[in-house]
């Protein structure tokens, strides 16, 4: 087993510590859940022992009686500052190192990539979408969509795209509860049909949600312009694009070092015939 | 002129150890003081914020997540 897939298999396990909640089908309710998962973990999946941090962020943005002018000094701004500076700080430190490393929803995207050799390109612009769903789906639509002044919203995100909350939440719980008390409509269909589509996407492309579609990823990538921790491509590179082969997420590190798509997974690093690829933290020269 | 400018480091106005800590503040405290900035304002947060908030949330099912709600 490869180091990153060893971090990624033990992240994967620390975040679902509550196995009990398989059995029962019910969610953990601990005190550990006041705290964010570095990466995307749906904190209604029932084995999930921490919050997830893209649900913490809307479910406090959507909160009634929330409002941008109410910033200074409010309890539900100062608990939003929690998350974003678990989240920034992370980014300033290592940019979206933990998509790579930490990542449950990228690591199973990485798995499904493995059946097939070949992988279908994505375009570099559909990369713009991730700031999109981030400015729209999480941030805009839960503060902004309320159904009369000083109502709470909803997290858009987790309702509408959210491919992670289906699949680690959604289903297993509609197994367990077998239409007894809840109803699935067109939300549940929609919402089953997208992760599905997105698992067949991560069969023919490399990491599509986390290039398109995943707003922690976009928040990432723009702490990563500030992060401790970079890349570096030195001039004896030959842009053979042998990293770019080797990279989850198709990267052309020789372009663009500082690129905000990379996440920094390393393998490049080995991968390099010309030894031109380094990562390491910021130096003082 | 110009002899006595590389003869006498204090012409440009620094000092040879600010000189030497100029890259440094470019390279790294940009960086390290937004992380420690970060990393402050999350420990405020839990300390002086709702934390229970995220508990709430979190500890109870989602609907929305499962497409429900």
């Amino acid at each position: 087993m490869r180091p990153r897939s060893a971090v990624q298999t033990v992240s994967a396990i620390l975040g679902n510590l509550y196995l009990e909640g398989w059995l029962k089908g019910a969610v953990y309710a601990g005190g550990s859940k006041a705290f964010c998962f570095p990466g995307l973990h749906c904190y209604s999946c029932p084995s999930s022992v921490l919050a997830c941090p893209v649900g913490a962020l809307q479910s406090i943005l959507a909160a009634p009686g929330f409002a941008p002018g109410l910033m200074a000094g409010e309890r539900g701004s100062l608990t939003l500052l929690a998350v974003l500076g678990f989240l920034l700080a992370i980014g300033f430190l290592a940019g979206r190192a933990p998509c790579a490393w930490l990542c449950p929803f990228g690591f199973l995207q990485d798995l499904l990539a493995r059946l097939r050799r070949r992988h279908a390109p994505i375009p570099e612009a559909w990369g713009a979408a991730r700031f999109a769903v981030l400015a729209v789906f999480v941030i805009a639509l839960p503060l902004a969509l309320r159904p009369f002044p000083g109502a709470g919203g909803d997290p858009w995100f987790c309702k509408a795209v959210c491919p992670a909350g289906t699949m680690e939440a959604g289903w297993p719980l509609m197994a367990f509860d077998g239409g007894a008390t809840l109803q699935p409509g067109f939300l549940f269909a929609w919402k089953s049909a997208l992760a599905v589509a997105i698992l067949a996407w991560s069969v023919a492309s490399r990491r599509p949600f986390c290039r398109v579609l995943c707003p922690l990823g976009a928040l990432w990538s723009l702490a990563g312009r500030f992060s401790l921790r970079r890349m570096s491509v030195s001039d004896r590179c030959v842009s053979c694009g042998r990293c770019r082969t080797v990279c989850p997420v198709e990267h052309e590190i020789w372009r663009r070092p500082r690129s905000q798509d990379c996440i920094r997974c390393g393998q490049c690093v080995p991968a390099c015939p010309a030894g031109a690829i380094s990562e390491g933290w910021r130096s003082t020269g | 002129m110009v002899r006595q400018r590389i003869a006498n480091p204090s012409f440009s106005g620094s000092t040879p150890l600010a000189a030497s800590s100029s890259p440094w503040r470019r390279a790294i405290l940009l960086p390290l003081l937004l992380m420690i900035l970060a990393a402050a304002a999350c420990a405020a947060g839990y300390l002086l914020g709702d934390p229970s908030a995220i508990l709430r949330k979190a500890a109870s099912v989602c609907l929305e997540c499962i497409g429900i709600g």
